[in-house]
């Protein structure tokens, strides 16, 4: 009894064995299937996201590509301009210098010329001096008269004058000077006959 | 007996070839499936190397894009430093630019204010060594009821060179007596001078008055 119902049972399975096969393939196919949809679906998803870093990528690159051909222009531009600064400022600290000393000369220049002059007008200062000229045949006496204005302004008028004495007769020569300025000098010679003495210079 | 024995075994083999034939036959959707299964997943394998393949390469690119990045930012960082330095050294340049400029005006109008000093001096001075020139003034001074004769005189050495000495003479007259007066100064350089002044009673004349140097 127990074996005729064994046989019938496995009689069943052999008779659906195929069945069986048919349908656990068609269950492996669906999760064949549906994997192969995951990873299609998450491999296009990824291609995507790659396609679209790449393209992030490039554009950042691209990006970086032009700020640092900018930051190189900048680092030449900037190193240009520091050594135009460097030897700018040595420029100016040399003409700083120069113009230090060149105040310092025209300072004591000045200081020596104040000093010098006398203020409130024109002040004449005399020099003169004599001395045998002309030929041996035909021989001169030379008054030469030199007339400095010493004054801090200019003398729009003065006159020099000579008196000499000659065989005991006095005469005077007399020269207008017209706009003497200060530390300016007005020069007048007299020729005369051998023999004359001078007596008196001096400036009106 | 023998006969029907060898008939009956070709039956039987013909019986198996058609169930061989009948079994695939009743088998051909199994076995189309099986192939189908074997395309699909062999697509579904390489759909899955594929994007491992492809989560590697976006790994590493978003590792690069980072990468960059971070470069991007520290140059980024860099140039505005640079710039803002840059400014500031600009500033600095046309700053001490138009102070040298400033400078430099100031220094050709110094040297030209200098130069004409210098050339109204030279053309001043006697290039021949000590020079004297002399300017005085003999004048009345003091109370009306007690007056006086008073004699300023300057010497100025208009020459180039110092003098070693410089005197001052004059010749006075008084009730028909004369007298000299005389006052030596030392080391009297170019561009400077001496001066005297000497009080007399009211009846002295000045005869003359004059220089010597050495």
């Amino acid at each position: 009894m127990g074996d005729v119902k064994g046989n019938a049972i496995l009689g069943k399975l052999r008779k659906n064995i195929f069945v069986i096969g048919f349908a656990v393939l068609a269950i492996a196919l669906i999760i064949a299937a549906s994997v192969g949809v995951y990873y299609y679906d998450l491999s296009k998803d990824r291609a995507t996201q790659l396609t679209q870093k790449q393209s992030d990528y490039t554009a950042l690159n691209n990006t970086y590509g032009a700020l640092y051909n900018s930051y190189s222009a900048l680092v030449t531009s900037d190193n240009d301009l520091n050594e135009r600064f460097t030897n700018l400022t040595n420029s100016y600290d040399s003409l700083s210098s120069n113009v230090s000393s060149s105040e310092s000369a025209y300072d004591a220049l000045n200081t020596s010329v104040s000093k010098f002059e006398e203020t409130g007008g024109p002040a004449i200062a005399v020099y003169y001096r004599t001395y045998n000229s002309g030929t041996p045949a035909n021989p001169n006496f030379t008054v030469n008269i030199t007339a400095y204005n010493v004054g801090d302004e200019t003398d729009s008028q003065f006159t020099i004058n000579c008196k000499v004495i000659f065989d005991g007769t006095p005469s005077v020569d007399q020269q207008v000077v017209d706009n003497l300025a200060p530390l300016d000098k007005k020069s007048i010679t007299w020729v005369y006959t051998p023999g004359t003495i001078v007596d008196t210079i001096w400036v009106d | 007996m023998g006969s029907s024995s060898s008939g009956s075994s070709r039956v039987e083999d013909n019986d198996t070839g058609d169930n061989i034939l009948e079994k695939l036959w009743n088998i051909k959707f199994t076995l189309a499936l099986a192939i189908v299964l074997i395309i699909v997943g062999g697509l579904a394998a390489n759909y899955y190397f594929q994007s491992r393949d492809l989560i590697s390469q976006l790994n590493q690119k978003n590792s690069d894009y980072d990468g960059l990045n971070d470069m991007y930012n520290n140059l980024t960082y860099n140039y505005n430093s640079l710039v803002t330095s840059d400014d500031a050294l600009s500033q600095k340049y046309n700053d001490i630019y138009n102070k040298y400029n400033v400078l430099s005006v100031s220094d050709e109008d110094l040297q030209s204010s200098y130069d004409n000093l210098n050339g109204t001096i030279d053309n001043f001075q006697e290039s021949s060594g000590v020079v004297i020139a002399l300017t005085y003034s003999f004048y009345q001074s003091g109370p009306s009821n007690s007056p006086e004769k008073v004699l300023d005189a300057t010497a100025y050495n208009v020459g180039n060179k110092m003098a070693n000495s410089v005197t001052i003479e004059s010749n006075m007259t008084n009730n028909g007596n004369s007298s000299i007066s005389q006052q030596i100064f030392y080391n009297v350089n170019p561009l400077s001078k001496v001066h005297v002044h000497w009080d007399y009673s009211n009846s002295t004349q000045l005869s003359s008055i004059w220089t010597e140097q050495s």
